[in-house]
């Protein structure tokens, strides 16, 4: 790719140039042409007081804030329940790691719908669980675990905390663990020890693992559609309500652009802070010396 | 150099005392420590020497208690350490890599010890003063570990291991990673400070010569087991075996079954050569004819000279032919190599001011006095 020789390179593009052609191409006609489509539709269908309706419909800012609520909650959630999982996948032996690794990809790889689909069969009301605590006799009413925050929360989490536990446990193998041990053999309880050396040091995967969650978490349609209430929409669900029911692609599309732009800010300030590479997933190391 | 108002224990004992009662440490069906007995008295400088793999290192981590023993004891001061947890064992460690804490100060880095034992904010910061001061590092209480150098590093290191005082400093392959010269001064300067501080100092090395230079007493390691636990010196004049001869500094090893000669000498049978026995150089019991025995013959002690024409037998007690194959020059010392009719090697070597004609390739002769050879065994 670095050719010293540039004249040539100018000349005849070379390999890998020319591989990466279609990718970029497509690229461009799935993903760029509809996202500027839209960006035209938002401020010309039938003008740029679709934003002015935004801003002052009530229905719309209760969403929004809902949606940053929700994303705030599945990234708490996520990193609460994914650092564990990842310390014990950065910590452990090859074999216990192999099966945790399985595990997380395992459940990485299965389809999004079919997860959530799951998650509704579990927690409907005549789902396996509530039939179970019924048939025990812990309960003689269904509880009310589907179309509420909780299932909503259940299914985002299991699908977003992979990316968390990906996230921490690169980080965390980047912390030798000898680091631990001089702080235990200095006094420090194995407790006192990881929160003052091991936490802190994986403190930038946490980030990262919490800004992917958290931007993944704003555009949520299927999960929160499928397992949430209809008093709880979020964004998506409100993007889909004006093209679908309310036949305003115009409206529909300022609200995408809102949502874009939201999480083009966040992304802004949050790379500022820990870097976009490692939030990617582009840079997994970090200097531990 | 340090006042003491914190620490439990007293100015006058400040160096612990470590039994290590039949430790061993097993992996599966791997031995990594075999039943390894010592004591270390308070204040002595001990390094446990080996080869890679000796389970020099896998003893260490037991004293730290990182490892639990398969079995054995640990006892620090008399006291039975053996099931105490890593944070209260009062220890002071100092890791090859270092293991300084990248996200704090090299202040903070120190001060850790004394934080996590509890002591004040102002207090801490004295001492910290004075164990930069004593690693002569001052003023580099605000520096990170990334903006320190190798050397810089290890003396971090090694105040953090000595601020808080501890009964015991363990150090697993300290000055491995610095360069000949920085290792040396370390070394110097890591004896003389454990010294002052009366600390009880377990060094861990595969460095003979770091050994050598810094050591009360050596626990030399092969295979898990404990083949020798004595002074540098004694090692070095009476291994206990062809492996702790050959560990420590250069020797010539001539393995052989005893005969006794007419005149009652005890000779070893070598091809081209004589060797005589003293049988008060054998480290174990008095050998005799029969006896399967190692010869150790330091390079220093043989003397070589050009082969006369005529061929006849040397009457020196101790002699071997061979063939000058190379004159290597070592700075302050030349090392000849003379290979033997049988394809084996002696090493020799001769302080430099002696002028030596022969050109490799000539045959030469070693003679070397009975009495500064050892007799002992294989291991």
């Amino acid at each position: 790719m670095t050719s010293p020789e540039t004249g040539r390179r100018l000349r005849r593009p070379d390999f890998w140039t020319l591989a990466g052609l279609p990718g970029l191409l497509f690229v461009l006609l799935a993903f760029g042409v509809p996202m500027v489509t839209i960006v035209v539709r938002s401020l010309t269908d039938p003008s740029p007081e679709n934003f002015q309706f935004l801003f002052t419909d009530e229905l719309f800012r209760r969403s929004l804030l809902r949606t940053v609520y929700v994303a705030l909650l599945v990234t708490g959630l996520s990193v609460l329940l994914g650092y564990p999982y990842a310390y014990a996948m950065a910590r452990s032996g090859p074999v216990l790691r192999t099966w945790l690794m399985g595990a997380l990809l395992l459940s990485f790889w299965t389809s999004l719908l079919v997860r959530t689909f799951a998650w509704g069969v579990l927690l409907s009301n005549t789902g396996v669980v509530n039939d179970l605590l019924l048939d025990l006799g812990v309960i003689d009413q269904p509880l009310p675990l589907i179309r509420n925050l909780f299932a909503v929360l259940v299914g985002m989490v299991h699908v977003l905390v992979p990316f968390a536990i990906l996230a921490i446990y690169a980080s965390l193998r980047g912390v030798d663990a000898e680091l631990e041990q001089a702080a235990q053999v200095m006094g420090a309880r194995p407790a006192r020890a990881f929160w003052h050396v091991t936490l802190p040091l994986s403190m930038p995967g946490v980030a990262a693992g919490a800004v992917l969650v958290f931007v993944l978490s704003l555009g949520f349609y299927l999960t929160p559609a499928l397992l949430g209430g209809p008093a709880d929409i979020l964004v998506s669900q409100s993007i889909v309500l004006q093209v679908q029911q309310y036949l305003d692609p115009g409206v529909g599309s300022a609200m995408a652009v809102v949502l874009l732009a939201l999480v083009l800010a966040f992304l802004a300030i949050a790379s500022k802070v820990v870097g976009l590479g490692r939030i990617l997933g582009v840079t997994g190391k970090e200097g531990t010396s | 150099m340090f006042t003491d108002k914190s620490r439990s224990r007293g100015t006058d004992a400040p160096g612990a005392g470590l039994s290590l009662e039949g430790i061993a440490k097993h992996y599966g069906s791997v031995r990594a420590v075999d039943d390894v007995s010592l004591t270390i008295e308070p204040g002595q400088f001990v390094t446990l020497l080996g080869a890679s793999g000796s389970g020099k290192t896998t003893l260490l981590r037991v004293i730290a208690g990182f490892l639990e023993p398969s079995a054995g004891r640990v006892l620090i001061d008399g006291r039975d350490v053996t099931a105490v947890p890593v944070h209260r064992r009062n220890i002071g460690m100092v890791f090859q890599s270092y293991a300084l804490f990248p996200h704090l100060s090299v202040a903070r880095n120190i001060a850790f010890p004394l934080a996590m034992r509890g002591m004040r904010k102002a207090e801490r910061r004295e001492l910290v003063t004075q164990a930069l001061e004593s690693v002569h590092l001052p003023g580099y209480e605000d520096r990170m570990p990334a903006q320190l150098s190798g050397g810089q590093r290890q003396r971090v290191a090694l105040a953090r291991a000595i601020v808080s005082r501890p009964s015991l400093l363990l150090m697993d392959e300290p000055l491995g990673a610095l360069d000949r010269r920085l290792r040396e001064v370390l070394q110097v300067e890591i004896l003389k400070l454990s010294r002052e501080l009366g600390l009880t100092v377990v060094n861990v090395t595969h460095d003979q010569e770091e050994a050598f230079t810094m050591s009360d007493r050596i626990a030399l390691l092969a295979d898990g087991k404990l083949v020798q636990y004595a002074s540098p010196e004694e090692i070095y004049t009476r291994p206990v075996s062809d492996v702790a001869a050959g560990f420590l500094g250069e020797a010539n090893l001539l393995r052989g079954v005893l005969t006794r000669a007419a005149d009652g000498r005890l000779t070893l049978p070598a091809q081209d050569g004589h060797v005589e026995i003293d049988a008060a150089t054998a480290v174990r019991s008095a050998p005799d004819a029969g006896d399967e025995v190692v010869v150790v013959v330091r390079p220093w002690s043989v003397g070589v000279e050009r082969l006369g024409r005529d061929g006849a037998e040397p009457g020196a007690p101790c002699w071997l032919r061979g063939r000058l194959s190379a004159v290597i020059y070592a700075g302050d010392s030349q090392k000849l190599i003379v290979e033997r009719p049988d394809g084996s090697e002696v090493v020799v070597r001769r302080s430099m001011d002696g002028q030596f004609e022969a050109a490799p390739g000539e045959e030469v002769l070693l003679t070397w006095s009975s009495r500064d050879a050892v007799v002992t065994t294989a291991g």
